[in-house]
């Protein structure tokens, strides 16, 4: 199923359950790997606000890199990093002006939201509906 | 558009090589000049098939999978005794090249070839020219290395061996070389690459090394962001952003 | 001076005034000046020519011309007097005041300068009675002896762009694609593909911008071919005018431009070709509006990469675009994208130099020449003549043009005279360095694509490298091999890899340290190197390994059985002897460095065989021809 994903800042508590969900969704080397999604702490009162890719139609990202690494998945609309593809360059990382691309030092990969192939689990898991999702 | 390879109908789409066709659809080809994200070089031959027309007539032709279009009723297979001994030939050959190379080693194993039965190269490094390095380091835009010299005595090398003036020491090509030829050291805030230290940009805001500075230049002058945004590593950047975004929301 | 020729009629026009104004009794002194004859002193024998005639106040009543090679090197430089053709050969500066005074003045021939024929010790009057040109057919090569290259005038005289004029003033571009493709021409450079059907696959190429690029290939990198060069030397405009026809034929109204790619080492091909471009273009015979028709075609120069591989088609188009001369695998035709991707047809420079004869003789008679029926395909047969750069031990070296089908046996003894020395015809090498060797069972064969394909061999660019008895196969197999290590470009693994162990290979042959297992690996090397290259190149390289092994097996076993080289060539594998002329001298006692030698003064010496080294000293000292060699 594809479902888009909204976030509503207004609704986020700051617990960062979006980031566990997150990382344990895309494990690395057995563990739980770099999160995607950011949930920024905003004081007081306490509150967040989830920054996640927001997957933008002429992404920065997608327009810097050289090897045409960052591909728009059609069924889910998501920008996703086609590993074979990169050279690591890091252009993209820098390019996004949210910050939401990633690089894993000890991986040497890229990474990004990738909408979780369509059913993104940071939503699911958002206790406060911050981050929801619809078809 | 339907390609048979292997006595499988299989739907081709246009612009699929035969490499592209036979991964998306399970089928292993070996490859080792081929990467997805450069330009094909065609060099390496492990990727050789054989095809032919149903009903064609004259012997099967052997070509390289990577660089053959696909194409309507073109029957391919990947894995007959002659493909079988074209690649254990190929591999016996790089092995003779680089005995040290365990990328070489393992692939050559696969095809029955423990130890190659050709004179092994004196003072042998790991470099087998498929010319990753090279492809990658032009699509980063620095086009600091190329081929120099011709034939066996072709090396991967800096302008005039020894300039390393147009390398930024982002070791893409390090990072993409198929069997780790490339030597790349990290020690502190210094990296070292084709005979060249460079510095690596301390982190403004958490102290720790990122970019080395000619990295982060060229990086600027591509992306047409600031100097100043490479000043931070990815993580303080990802923070500063996401403090940017805040403050666009008015919080 | 000269005026853009604005009409087809004004071509014809043109070219009676320069006939009217040309006078054929007129004493005329035709000196060579190709690159060999050049080398041999051709340019200071014009100017001691010139300086005489202006001496004796003859300038009026005698012409000296200065034309391209004449393709009889070897005897260079050569010099031919009108009205009379006497021919003369190993002319010098000294012989000028005989020439102008017997020949010139008083009409007769000078003995001493005539050619004698080795075997049948007969003089040669007139170039025709030289056995070396007797036996040809010299369509292309024609007009290299008689007309100056650096004057298109002299090209136009004898009817030079009369095909183009009648191209542009009546036929349709189908038309002269469909007359090319029954003439049956077939490509030149190497492969033998039909131009005819490369120039309508070109034609029919979808080009968005209507462009489509057309190449002449004088890159010409096999070691001891010249053939190209001297077309490029000593008749610049026939090659220009078969582009020119052709570039017509295929169409590129998006970009009239073309290329003719030469090699870097060939300056006074370049030289004679730039000035062509220039003197055609000022002629309204090349650039805007051609001839008055509305047609447009310009060409540029581009000088060779300066390897062997360079001329390979996908190299040779990476390097016009400023890239490396690397083969680009490409496994859509060139045809259609070739040149920055834009349709492209390339021929070598010879093929194009035929189609002006093809246009001007018709299909039909072309055809007549050669072999097989081209009637129906053009793949039927091999028509028209070739030019061989025929070179090795055979008493006639030099340039060669016959029809095709003529026997190897026609080439090496009518033409060349047969075996230098007295000594054995053993193998033919043709086709340059990735050809294959031909034993004598195969001097009957027909010489053509599909024959020499058919042996083993191929046609490649026309070289032709003849070999005697005292020639080892191994090692001959072995020189072509460390030729192409040196020459492969290092794209591909197979080539780059493979050629340098087939010559370590080969090297362990003649070194006397084979075995028959060596054999074995070098047959199964040659499939991997043949059938896994990227480019032909490689594809072809195993050609003198697997032909040699063919037909000269006993040779390599002889290497590896009897560690010995029945050529006495393979130096490791040599046994020096003395034999009873030995007078004990002692000079090859004093001079042998590995002091294998021993004897006492005027006592027989004897060679230790373990101490030896085979490096040949004492054969060369010894001034009785006590050593032996076997
Ligand atoms: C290694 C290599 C070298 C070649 N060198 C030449 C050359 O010097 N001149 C040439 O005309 N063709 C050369 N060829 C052949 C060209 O690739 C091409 O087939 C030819 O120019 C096409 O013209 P044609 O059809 O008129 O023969 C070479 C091919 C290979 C593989
Ligand atoms: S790091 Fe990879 S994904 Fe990012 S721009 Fe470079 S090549 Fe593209
Ligand atoms: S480290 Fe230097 S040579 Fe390697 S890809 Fe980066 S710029 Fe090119
Ligand atoms: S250094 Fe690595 S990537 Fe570069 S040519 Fe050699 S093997 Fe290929
Ligand atoms: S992957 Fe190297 S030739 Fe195809
Ligand atoms: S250069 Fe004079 S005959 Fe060839």
């Amino acid at each position: 199923m594809n479902k888009r994903l909204q976030v509503t800042p207004a609704r986020c508590i700051g617990c960062r359950t979006c980031e566990i969900a997150c990382a344990f969704s895309h494990p690395a080397g057995g563990g739980p790997g770099p999160t995607r999604i950011r949930a920024y702490p905003v004081k007081p009162p306490e509150r967040g606000v989830p920054v996640v890719c927001l997957q933008c139609d002429s992404a920065a990202c997608v327009r810097v890199c050289p090897t045409q690494a960052l591909v728009r998945d059609d069924r889910t609309g998501a920008i996703l990093v086609a590993e074979d593809r990169c050279i690591l360059c890091r252009a993209c990382v820098w390019a996004c002006p949210w910050g939401n691309v990633g690089y894993d030092e000890g991986r040497k990969v890229i990474h990004k939201c990738d909408l979780c192939a369509g059913d993104p689990q940071c939503a699911r898991y958002c206790p406060s509906r911050a981050l929801e999702t619809f078809e | 558009m339907i390609v048979v390879i292997n006595g499988r109908d299989l739907h081709a789409r246009p612009g699929d090589s035969l490499l592209d066709l036979a991964r998306r659809t399970g089928i292993d080809i070996p490859t080792l000049c081929h990467h997805e994200g450069l330009e094909e070089w065609g060099g390496c031959r492990l990727c050789l098939v054989e095809v032919g027309r149903p009903g064609g007539h004259g012997a099967a032709r052997v070509v390289p999978a990577c660089l053959f279009p696909a194409r309507d009723g073109l029957r391919v297979d990947t894995d007959t005794p002659r493909i079988h001994r074209l690649r254990a030939g190929v591999l016996d050959l790089l092995l003779a090249r680089c005995p040290e190379s365990d990328t070489i080693q393992e692939l050559a194993l696969q095809y029955g070839v423990r130890r190659t039965s050709f004179v092994e190269r004196k003072n042998p490094d790991k470099c087998i020219l498929c010319n990753v390095c090279v492809r990658a380091c032009a699509a980063v835009g620095a086009n600091a290395i190329g081929t120099a010299g011709r034939g066996v005595l072709g090396e991967i090398a800096l302008p005039f061996h020894d300039d390393p003036a147009a390398c930024v020491g982002c070791g893409a090509c390090a990072l993409s070389c198929p069997t780790g030829a490339i030597e790349m050291v990290d020690t502190g805030f210094t990296r070292r690459i084709w005979q060249r230290d460079f510095e690596r940009v301390r982190c403004s805001a958490c102290g720790r090394p990122t970019l080395t500075r000619d990295h982060a230049a060229h990086l600027a002058g591509r992306t047409g962001l600031s100097a100043e945004s490479f000043q931070v590593c990815d993580r303080c950047h990802r923070e500063q952003a996401g403090a940017r975004f805040l403050d666009l929301l008015g919080k | 001076m000269t005026r853009a020729l604005t009409s087809v009629q004004a071509l014809g026009a043109f070219r009676d005034s320069l006939v009217a104004r040309r006078d054929p009794q007129k004493p005329a002194v035709s000196v060579c000046a190709g690159t060999g004859c050049v080398a041999c002193g051709a340019l200071k024998l014009g100017d001691a020519l010139r300086q005489e005639v202006d001496q004796r106040g003859l300038g009026d009543k005698l012409e000296v011309r200065i034309n391209g090679c004449h393709g009889f090197c070897e005897r260079g430089p050569l010099v031919v007097c009108h009205p009379q053709g006497y021919f003369y050969q190993r002319v010098q500066p000294a012989d000028v005041a005989d020439i102008i005074e017997q020949t010139v003045l008083a009409g007769k021939p000078i003995e001493r300068l005539q050619y004698v024929d080795p075997v049948a010790g007969t003089r040669a009057v007139r170039q025709e009675d030289v056995g070396f040109y007797k036996h040809q057919l010299r369509w292309l090569l024609e007009y290299n002896g008689r007309i100056d290259p650096t004057s298109i005038e002299d090209y136009i005289a004898v009817g030079g762009y009369r095909a183009l004029a009648g191209v542009l003033g009546g036929m349709r571009p189908e038309d002269v694609i469909a007359l090319v493709r029954q003439s049956g021409l077939r490509g030149r450079g190497g492969g033998g593909y039909p131009a005819g059907v490369k120039w309508a696959q070109c034609r029919n190429a979808p080009a968005a911008d209507g462009v489509r690029y057309i190449i002449g290939n004088g890159d010409e990198g096999d070691p001891g071919a010249f053939m190209d060069r001297s077309l490029m030397e000593g008749n610049p405009h026939l090659i220009l005018e078969g582009m020119i026809i052709g570039a017509y034929a295929i169409g590129s109204p998006g970009n009239p431009v073309g290329y003719i790619y030469v090699r870097n080492e060939y300056p006074l091909a370049v030289e004679r070709l730039t000035l062509a471009f220039q003197q055609a273009r000022e002629l309204g015979l090349l650039g805007r509006n051609i001839l008055g028709t509305g047609f447009d075609f310009d060409i540029r120069l581009n000088r060779g990469g300066g390897a062997f591989v360079c001329g390979e088609s996908t190299a040779l188009m990476a390097s016009i675009e400023g890239f490396a001369g690397q083969p680009r695998a490409k496994y859509v035709h060139t045809v259609e994208r070739g040149l920055d991707n834009k349709p492209t047809n390339l021929n070598n420079v010879e093929t194009w130099a035929n189609v002006p004869l093809i246009v001007e003789k018709g299909a039909a008679a072309y055809a007549a020449v050669g072999t097989g029926d081209v009637s129906k395909d053009p793949w039927g047969g091999s028509t028209g003549t070739k030019i061989f750069a025929l070179v090795g031990k055979v008493n006639n070296t030099g340039l060669v043009e016959v029809p095709m089908g003529r026997t190897l046996r026609q080439i090496i003894f009518d033409i060349g005279g047969g075996i230098r020395d007295g000594r054995k015809f053993k193998a033919v090498q043709t086709g340059g360095p990735s050809g294959g060797c031909l034993p004598e069972s195969s001097l009957d064969m027909p010489v053509d694509f599909d024959h020499l394909a058919a042996a083993g061999s191929m046609m490649g660019s026309g070289g032709m490298i003849v070999m005697d008895d005292g020639t080892c196969m191994v090692d001959v197999a072995r020189y072509f091999v460390d030729f192409l290590v040196e020459e492969s470009c290092g794209k591909c693994v197979p080539c780059r890899e493979g050629l340098i162990q087939m010559s370590h290979l080969l090297h362990a042959v003649v070194e006397g340290r084979a075995t028959e297992a060596t054999l074995t690996q070098l047959e199964s090397l040659s499939e991997v190197v043949r059938d896994a290259s990227l480019c032909a190149l490689g594809q072809t390289a195993p050609n003198p390994v697997l032909s040699t092994l063919l037909h000269f097996k006993d040779e390599y076993l002889a290497h590896i059985r009897e560690k010995r080289c029945p050529a006495a060539v393979c130096q490791a594998l040599l046994t020096f002897t003395i034999n009873e002329k030995c007078t004990g001298c002692m000079v090859c006692f004093k001079e042998c460095p590995a002091k294998a030698i021993t004897g006492e003064k005027k006592k027989l010496h004897v060679i230790d065989p373990a101490k030896c080294t085979h490096c040949g000293v004492c054969r060369a000292v010894c001034k009785l021809d006590a050593v032996d060699v076997r």
